[in-house]
């Protein structure tokens, strides 16, 4: 290792510095949100940041068994896993003509997309109530992916048609010679070439859509219909909070969204490396 | 272009399976973005109870916006709310930009096996949901025997009130959201910086530009887009900040955390004066219009990026 390495090793250190005090601000709050799991409620009110002093998966049970915990993850697991699908479908269909055609009108169009994005549609919460109820989709799960759908459309077309934009042409041409209609090629070319679009889109609206709050709030009343974050709210405001369950819930809630960010994080990574395709 | 040599026939199912392709998504941002967004505006003229149809609404002009900025109880919560949810917007971008910018510098000048690990911690934050945040938070910031107070204590700081003052607790909101949303800000940063190509640090060098210069001269301006875009997103999530203040402070101690989205929900839907809560949107996405668009304004007007924040 010559002088200057070294130099330049020293040079990077308050860098790292930065970087091992973020993580240890990051840490804190995780580390309390794990260790709440595995503790009694008396000993969450007693001792709030210490190890347990007896671990227990009680907690676990109790959110599994008692609050139909079940119940909730199955109507997390439509509404978020309809809006994806139904996001990535509709999204990758729009990009493709935006991205790939030279449109005339396609500017008015990047401003229709624009304003999806740009518009707080939360402060529309009371209109969007009284059309929701119109629409008869109120205590409808269908109802919530509709709304999560038309709010997560426009990021999703935007990262979908830049990596659009940037396949080379000869990829469809060839097709098109052959004869294949503009569906054929969107589905079985230009698809699979841009998997990591898919992957960052997917686990972005699912993120969003798993931990949201605020639409099932104000959309559904029904027990039957609630997502895992409305009833965990819900038990914290019950006659005697059982923070063990609502921490245990709370970690169980992640699991989905963690093990589906291991699975792409390859895919991620590759997206957010190769075009810059979050712009 | 193979388009243009299309017959005719051709053409017309051309541009038939383009509107099929479209319809789809502007279909659902049509009904359940622009439509409520324009119902808005327009109920925010009428008197309308949020407990009866659209078509129960009467008209009565700008009513609604002269009693918001009256000085009766109504126009006193309203500017509040207004001024508590700028507030929480600046703060919170002047907090995020920088540090995802820093973060972002960082993790990609890492290079190295840990890069990959910096980036899942960075991210990590952003996969936990509010309710996890802001409870652990209302834990963390516990005046007596909060681990923040005793680590302040540790390095001879005075101790903070957060959450359970009218001066502290806005900003202790803004803090749990940076902590939150401060990955994602880093990763659109990452993905700008990956967009700069080395050649440009390389000439840079060799010009005898190092450190603060390069930043300066060179990275800040190639990433004015990203971080203009960044800004945008920011301000857009923050005038909507509803989770942190529903779940910890329901709007107090004395109204200081009550934020417009909040307090709209509770004007609009609990006590369903529906006109009344759609004035108050329509006042904010003024404000935000006119916000957006000047930022945007001093973007260009400064070609060379120097002002890029």
């Amino acid at each position: 290792m010559t002088n200057l390495d070294i130099a330049l090793h020293v040079k990077r250190l308050p860098g790292w510095m930065v970087l091992a005090l973020w993580t240890l601000v990051v840490a804190l709050p995780l580390y309390i949100l794990i260790v709440s799991c595995f503790k009694s409620t008396a000993e969450i009110y007693g001792d709030k940041f210490g190890l347990p002093t007896q671990w227990t998966l009680d907690n676990f049970v109790n959110a599994w068994t008692k609050a139909q915990f079940a119940r909730y993850m199955v109507n997390s697991f439509l509404v978020t896993g309809g809006a994806v699908a139904l996001t990535i479908i509709v999204s990758a269909m729009a990009a493709f003509p935006l991205s790939r055609y030279p449109l005339g009108w396609s500017s008015p169009l990047l401003a229709f997309f624009l304003a999806g994005v740009m518009l707080p549609i939360r402060l529309a919460s009371v209109e969007m109530f009284t059309l929701m109820k119109h629409l008869d989709l109120l205590d409808s799960r269908l109802g919530l992916v509709f709304v999560y759908t038309a709010i997560r459309i426009p990021f999703a077309v935007f990262i979908l048609a830049n990596f659009m934009r940037v396949l080379p042409r000869e990829l469809e041409e060839a097709a098109r010679l052959d004869g294949a209609k503009e569906w054929r090629i969107l589905v079985s070319i230009i698809v699979p070439t841009i998997r990591p679009a898919i992957a960052i889109v997917a686990i972005f609206t699912a993120i969003a859509v798993w931990n949201d709050f605020f639409f099932p709030l104000i959309f559904i009343f029904d027990d039957a219909y609630k997502t895992v974050p409305l009833a965990i709210t819900t038990f914290v405001g019950q006659f005697r909070t059982d923070w063990g369950m609502v921490f245990a819930s709370l970690a169980i809630s992640m699991m989905p969204v963690l093990v589906m960010y291991l699975l792409l994080a390859r895919q991620i990574r590759e997206g957010v490396g190769a075009t810059g395709g979050l712009k | 272009m193979p388009i243009s040599k299309s017959t005719p026939f051709r053409m017309t199912a051309f541009r038939r399976s383009i509107v099929t392709m479209l319809v789809p998504s502007l279909g659902p941002i049509a009904v359940f973005v622009l439509v409520p967004i324009a119902l808005t505006i327009g109920l925010s003229f009428t008197k309308w109870s949020t407990q009866t149809p659209f078509a129960t609404a009467s008209f009565i002009g700008l009513d609604n916006y002269a009693e918001i900025f009256s000085a009766s109880s109504v126009g006193r919560d309203f500017k509040g709310a207004l001024s508590n949810t700028a507030l929480y917007s600046a703060l919170s971008i002047a907090l995020l930009l920088p540090l995802s910018v820093a973060f972002g510098l960082l993790v990609h000048q890492a290079r190295l096996k840990g890069a990959e690990v910096l980036r899942t911690i960075l991210f990590a934050t952003y996969m936990v949901p509010m309710i996890a945040v802001a409870l652990v938070f209302s834990k963390l910031y516990s005046p007596t025997e909060g681990p923040i107070n005793q680590m302040l204590a540790l390095i001879g700081l005075p101790r903070q009130p957060w959450l359970s003052s009218p001066d502290t607790a806005l900003v202790s909101i803004v803090l749990l959201n940076v902590w939150q949303q401060v990955g994602y800000f880093t990763i659109l940063v990452i993905a700008g910086l990956t967009q700069i190509p080395q050649s440009v640090y390389d000439a840079a060098r060799i010009d005898g530009a190092r450190g603060l210069r390069l930043f300066a001269s060179i990275t800040l301006p190639l990433l004015k887009r990203t971080l203009l875009f960044s800004a945008v997103i920011a301000l857009i999530n923050a005038v909507q900040v509803f989770e942190p203040v529903a779940l910890i402070t329901q709007g107090g101690p004395v109204g200081s955390t009550n934020v417009l989205t909040y307090h709209i929900r509770r004007v609009g839907i609990e006590r369903a004066q529906g006109g009344l809560g759609s004035a108050m949107s329509v006042t904010l996405l003024l404000a935000l219009v006119i916000t957006v668009t000047a930022v945007f304004a001093f973007a260009r007007s400064e070609p060379t990026g120097r002002g890029a924040k």
